[in-house]
């Protein structure tokens, strides 16, 4: 622990907007943002932007974006705080955002009149006002809604949010994970150098030629622009290091030189590939567009660096942890200032960068490195929230890492979420045969991709006549089929392996590798490492991303009329009272989901094209993946590889339950009808009290029972089969998203009462797997059993939360722990995360004991459930917590 | 028409397995004991990630129970009247013998009666049960339920991936679980031929011979003892403690043996006590000593019970206290002798 570093982390402004209830929430407005007051917003990059592109008017977009950035990169204000090892930042002062009108500003004019009006002063606004007037015609955001004026009048509502569903045109989230390893292996000269080979091998006769020429051209301004910025950074360092003295000269003149080195030339220690990499991830995600994730697994990306350092005692342990300790203090400074309907899923102004450890290596053996224990000490001396740890845990993981990552999860800061290599590498070679753009099969291994897609989709086709339990049976036996491609057919298939893999069309080496080098890219998604992974990479994250089912569960007992106000806004579906079985009411559920995908995929293929056409991002798309892009002379945004459109889902475990209500109660039972079902969930169970309790003594989700259990895992199997029937506009099928991040609580605000017997406006469940909270009372064991019921593979992938005490980590226990994660591992589940029971928590347990049944204290030999203990004992063990967690800012 | 047959054929393979096999000839299965608790992820009762049956019925009146619903042999009703009735009379309206009753407690200053509560006579109560299914708030509930082994290894069965990565299994505790010895007989006998690892808290105070019956189907014995003066014993829990010093002896050297000492204070918390206890433990063959230092976290369950807690104006054990028997264990001579703590 390094007191600069400690200095450093306290002097910071969080940069960040939170989220309350709106003072009138509505459906279509559940909440308000909330911003440090203290937090101003930098008109610099507004001005130099539009400066540019009013310079570059008539020129080709891709152009005038190369140039945009170049001019930002040559002219905006720079700094160095006193301290800093990893230099690089993104707007003129430390307490300030940058905005991005070219995308979208009429969001931002309106807010500064309300929730962010202490964010610039007055003649801030008026500046800010001329600016806009520039984009009036020319940003994506009008395009779009001089487009969306021709929509047809039921779509015009998915512009918006409407509680079921919503489009992130607005802000694009545009994810995109660079191939660092390639970035740092050949250095941007070295890159530039490509971009260079291939412009000059362009023909004339090329029919894409003049696109193409663009593309080099735009790609080889970006880079110049970009090491210019290095350079400025050491002119700077080198100008401070002459008024400076002692440590900090030396600090400014290592900076110097640094800076003069990378990103140009290929990383030569540790420290240079630390800047390099923030360089590159600075300049991408914030400076040229304001996008989320990370996706690298740093522990195996520095580690060449380090162990060179290493062997020639140029670094210690402690100095590396210090320098990611730095890195950290960038990483989580990154904020950004967005429209409510993002701040509603980025609850916490995260930006899901999260940095991946531990896994296996190429060949399937522990990966696990000096590095991975490094960061997690780093992340338990700062205790930033960003980068979010992720370990990737396998059966034959280093004992130790677990147990270092069981000591920061008992800190309380809910790092690092553990991630099972088991499901996720099957599932990474499903997407990676469904994604991969024939094209690059080659470079991957798969040259025969084409060809083995078209089987694929041709069996598909050729089944569908065969009876349906038929169909299913054949389904279950080649689900999977990618996965088992690789590994199947003991050494007659290890023969037949050998002999693809000689003839150049399978390599199955080289395509498992592929997809054990996975790191998580936000949240929960994994990707490719370096390449073009999940989330769009392109621009807007698909379909906005933000999915609730709980609404469409709503709009199936409303036949798709909001009724809050009215408006049609699902699909029409049969009166629910005319249903006969559960099976129908079922398929009455899909069909409310498909409606609402289909909408919102229709919104998608209009801003997609904006961005394609007027936000094109040379600058990523030449790291990205193995050079595809350079070797395409295309940008990324024109289809890269693995690209492909996520929803982000929320509800699902509350939908769940209140299926399971419905099947039992109305189908099986027939104890209440599907009247009084309706009537009760209208009036928010106003004067049902009795039914209420009756629907909450339905078995929840949560409590390994197998009845409710199987009636999720049934759910999530067929809302996955319904997303893969809607495509994006690349004809991709979009792909079901387990993380709502901080949006559970946002979008239950939308929702109205749901028959599981949660009430109107109350908080959905958080996570695709989490039990709705307080209703897993069987205890941690009983969660992973239902949880282990669903198979990722199948039913896509998952978040699960889990919630401790931050003591239930220690001594003894902490060996159990790694017991129980083993166990989880085994199960086959995707992902699980730790958060610890905080003060607040317990508070807020002792005032609503009925949605904290599940919450256990343990003393002495001794367990209880919070809830059914005195008040006094109940003050006494928050004090205690109170104590035992300290200074912890966050749990 | 060929998948009907298939299915009709496999339900017919089913039926005959499971009613050939050794699950029909076995006894043990369908012996019923009185639970009232089965709680899984138990980590303090013995090693690994474990599940407790809790068993209803103790010989002992502790006054620092923490679990004073498993104390009488039979089930019961738990009142929580203040918390969570509505008022709405369905339990009057069962009861046959009139044992609920309302109570008006009227404010001063005010003529209408404004407080209405209910209370459950025990002495009327004949726990029939019917209020606590009429009862739709939860005010009334029920504590202690007839199971089978069947039933109660369902639920353990549950967990058996966790017993086996953590080495983990059943703890049978109540109550006192000797005092239903042919149930806790059965329930051992069935986990040992599942293959769980089994463990049992007791106190000790059964005839010797039941202890021996469990023996050999017995990984584990969690053994408390509260203090080794008989007199003492006798005034604090009811009655004296030479059967469990006993029945001590006869486990040593038979079985692994974890000593548990609840530290109460103003009763085993002074420096000779714990010496005794201490000194005793060096006697017998045991593997770990714990001290479990007294709690009051049981105290919120005395009043919906009909019980009154008596060590109301009891402390916690001072840190003083815990240093010095922190001393005492390290100067024990015992390997693994430790405070129990969160």
């Amino acid at each position: 622990m390094s007191v600069i570093t400690q200095t450093l982390n306290s002097e910071r402004l969080y940069r960040v907007i939170h989220i309350r209830t709106a003072d009138n929430p509505n459906v279509h407005r559940p909440i308000d943002c909330v911003l440090d007051p203290r937090v101003k917003i930098c008109l610099e990059r507004a001005e130099l932007v539009t400066e540019s592109y009013m310079r570059t008017e008539g020129e080709p977009w891709i152009m005038r974006r190369a140039k945009a950035l170049d001019h930002l990169l040559r002219n905006m204000t720079i700094y160095i705080l006193e301290g800093e090892e990893i230099v690089g930042n993104y707007s003129s002062s430390p307490d300030s955002l940058p905005t991005h009108p070219e995308f979208s500003y009429r969001w931002l004019e309106k807010a500064l009149e309300d929730e962010f009006r202490h964010a610039l002063d007055e003649e801030g606004k008026r500046r800010l006002r001329e600016i806009n007037r520039y984009w009036q015609d020319d940003s994506v955001e009008s395009r779009f809604l001089e487009a969306a004026l021709s929509f047809p009048e039921e779509l015009k509502p998915f512009t918006g949010w409407t509680g079921a569903v919503g489009a992130a045109w607005e802000w694009p989230l545009g994810c995109m994970v660079l191939n660092y390893e390639l970035a740092f292996e050949e250095g941007l000269n070295g890159m530039l150098a490509e971009v260079r080979r291939y412009r000059s091998m362009l023909s004339a006769k090329d029919p894409e030629y003049k696109e193409k020429q663009e593309f080099y051209q735009a790609a080889e301004i970006c880079a110049e622009a970009v090491m210019a910025f290095a350079r400025r950074f050491a002119a700077l360092a080198e100008e401070k290091a002459t008024g400076a003295e002692g440590e900090q000269k030396q600090r400014y003149e290592r900076i110097a030189r640094i800076c003069s080195r990378v990103p140009d030339n290929p990383p030569e220690n540790f420290h240079e590939a630390l800047q390099a990499f923030w360089f590159y991830h600075l300049i991408t995600s914030q400076i040229d567009w304001n996008s989320v994730g990370l996706g690298q697994r740093f522990d195996q990306l520095f580690w060449p660096y380090y162990e060179k350092d290493k062997f020639e005692e140029r670094i210690t342990y402690e100095g590396a942890v210090e320098l990611f300790e730095h890195l950290w203090i960038k990483l989580d400074d990154l904020g950004q200032i967005n429209p409510w309907k993002h701040a509603m899923l980025q609850v916490g102004g995260t930006k899901f960068q999260s940095a991946t450890l531990g896994g296996v290596d190429r060949y399937g053996n522990d990966a696990t490195n000096e590095l991975s224990f490094a960061m997690i000490d780093a992340t338990m001396n700062i205790r930033t929230l960003q980068p979010s740890l992720s370990l990737r845990y396998h059966e034959n993981i280093d004992p130790r890492i677990v147990e270092k990552a069981v000591d920061c999860i008992s800190t309380g800061i809910g790092m690092p979420a553990i991630f099972n290599d088991k499901p996720v590498i099957s599932w990474m070679l499903n997407a990676a045969m469904e994604h991969l753009y024939p094209e690059s099969g080659k470079i991957f291994g798969v040259a025969c991709m084409p060809v083995l897609k078209k089987v694929h989709d041709q069996a598909k086709k050729a089944i569908s006549f065969l009876p349906k339990s038929w169909e299913e049976g054949l389904e279950s036996y080649f689900h999977n089929w990618p996965y088992k491609l690789c590994t199947a057919g003991g050494r007659a298939g290890d023969a037949l392996r050998g002999i693809t893999k000689h003839l150049g069309i399978f390599d199955a080496d080289e395509v498992l590798y592929f997809a054990r080098n996975w790191s998580n890219t936000a949240c929960v998604g994994p990707g490719f490492t370096g390449m073009a992974a999940v989330q769009g990479s392109l621009a807007t994250i698909i379909c906005a991303a933000v999915f609730n089912y709980a609404k469409c569960l709503e709009y199936v007992l409303y036949q798709g009329v909001e009724p809050t106000t009215g408006e049609q806004l699902g699909a029409r579906t049969l009166d629910p009272r005319t249903l006969k079985t559960y099976d129908e009411f079922l398929d009455a559920f899909l069909a409310q989901v498909k409606y609402a995908l289909e909408q919102i995929a229709k919104v998608y293929e209009i801003s997609e094209k904006l961005f394609e056409e007027m936000m094109p991002r040379p600058l990523p798309s030449m790291l990205v993946g193995r050079k595809s892009s350079i070797i395409r002379g295309k940008d990324a945004t024109r289809k890269g590889d693995l690209g492909y459109s996520e929803v982000f889902l929320a509800g699902s475990v509350n939908t769940a339950d209140s299926l399971a209500v419905i099947k039992r109660l109305v189908y099986e039972e027939k104890t209440v009808t599907m009247s009084e079902i309706i009537e009760a969930s209208r009036s928010d169970w106003a004067g049902n009290e009795d039914l209420r309790r009756k629907c909450l003594a339905v078995p929840k989700f949560g409590n390994d029972d197998d009845y409710v259990d199987l009636v999720l895992e049934e759910m999530y199997r067929k809302t996955v089969k319904v997303f893969k029937g809607v495509k994006d506009h690349f004809g991709n099928h979009l792909v079901p998203e387990a993380t709502m991040a901080g949006g559970y609580f946002a979008i239950g605000v939308s929702t109205g009462a749901t028959p599981d017997g949660r009430r109107a406006r109350e908080t959905l469940s958080d996570g695709q797997l989490s039990p709705m909270h307080g209703r897993d009372v069987k205890g941690p064991t009983a969660v992973l059993k239902s949880c282990s019921k669903v198979d990722p593979t199948r039913c896509g992938n998952q978040l699960v939360n889990q919630k401790f005490l931050p003591s239930a980590l220690k001594g003894e226990n902490k060996k159990l722990f790694a017991d129980y994660l083993k166990t989880w591992s085994e199960f086959g589940n995707w992902h699980i995360q730790f958060n610890c029971i905080d003060v607040d928590t317990l508070r807020e347990a002792q005032a609503h004991p009925e949605s904290h049944g599940n919450l256990i204290v343990r003393v002495a030999g001794y367990s209880a459930f919070f809830t059914e203990l005195n008040p006094e004992i109940q003050a006494d063990i928050i004090r205690r917590s109170d104590q035992d967690l300290g200074k912890s800012r966050r749990c | 028409m060929a998948l009907d047959r298939i299915n009709s054929w496999k339900k017919k393979a089913v039926a005959l397995a499971r009613n050939s096999g050794g699950g029909r000839l076995n006894m043990d299965l369908d012996i019923q004991g009185l639970v009232f608790n089965i709680q899984k992820f138990s980590i303090d009762d013995g090693p690994g990630i474990r599940t407790t049956v809790f068993m209803k019925g103790c010989p002992f009146r502790c006054p620092w129970c923490s679990n004073p619903e498993s104390i009488n042999p039979y089930p019961e009703v738990i009142t929580k009247f203040d918390a969570l009735c509505k008022d709405c009379g369905r339990c009057q309206d069962s009861c046959e013998i009139g044992a609920i009753k309302v109570i008006e407690s009227l404010l001063p200053g005010d003529d209408r009666p404004r407080e209405r509560t209910r209370d459950l006579d025990r002495h009327l109560c004949n726990r029939c049960m019917k209020c606590v299914e009429a009862c739709p708030t939860g005010a009334l509930s029920s504590v202690g339920e007839a199971k089978t082994v069947r039933e109660v290894l369902e639920v353990v069965e549950q967990d058996r991936p966790f017993y086996e990565n953590s080495g983990g299994g059943v703890t049978l505790s109540g109550g006192e679980p000797l005092m239903q010895p042919d149930f806790a007989l059965a329930l051992l006998r069935e986990s040992k031929r599942r293959g769980l690892h089994t463990a049992l808290d007791t106190c000790g105070q059964a005839p010797t011979d039941s202890l021996e019956a469990l023996l050999p189907f017995l990984d584990l014995v969690l053994y408390d003892v509260k203090h080794t003066d008989p007199t003492a014993h006798e005034k604090a829990v009811g009655s004296d403690n030479l059967t469990i010093l006993e029945n001590l002896r006869f486990l040593s050297g038979k079985v692994a043996i974890w000593l548990r000492v609840p530290l109460i204070p103003g009763f085993n918390d002074d420096l000779e006590t714990l010496r005794d206890i201490v000194e005793l433990a060096g006697e017998v063959c045991i593997e770990r000593l714990f001290f479990l230092p007294y709690h009051r976290w049981g105290s919120g369950k005395y009043p919906g019970l009909g019980r009154e807690y008596e060590l109301a104006n009891t402390g916690e054990i001072s840190a003083n206290k815990l240093e010095t028997v922190k001393e005492l264990c390290g100067s024990s001579g015992i390997a693994a002798c430790e405070i129990a703590s969160e």
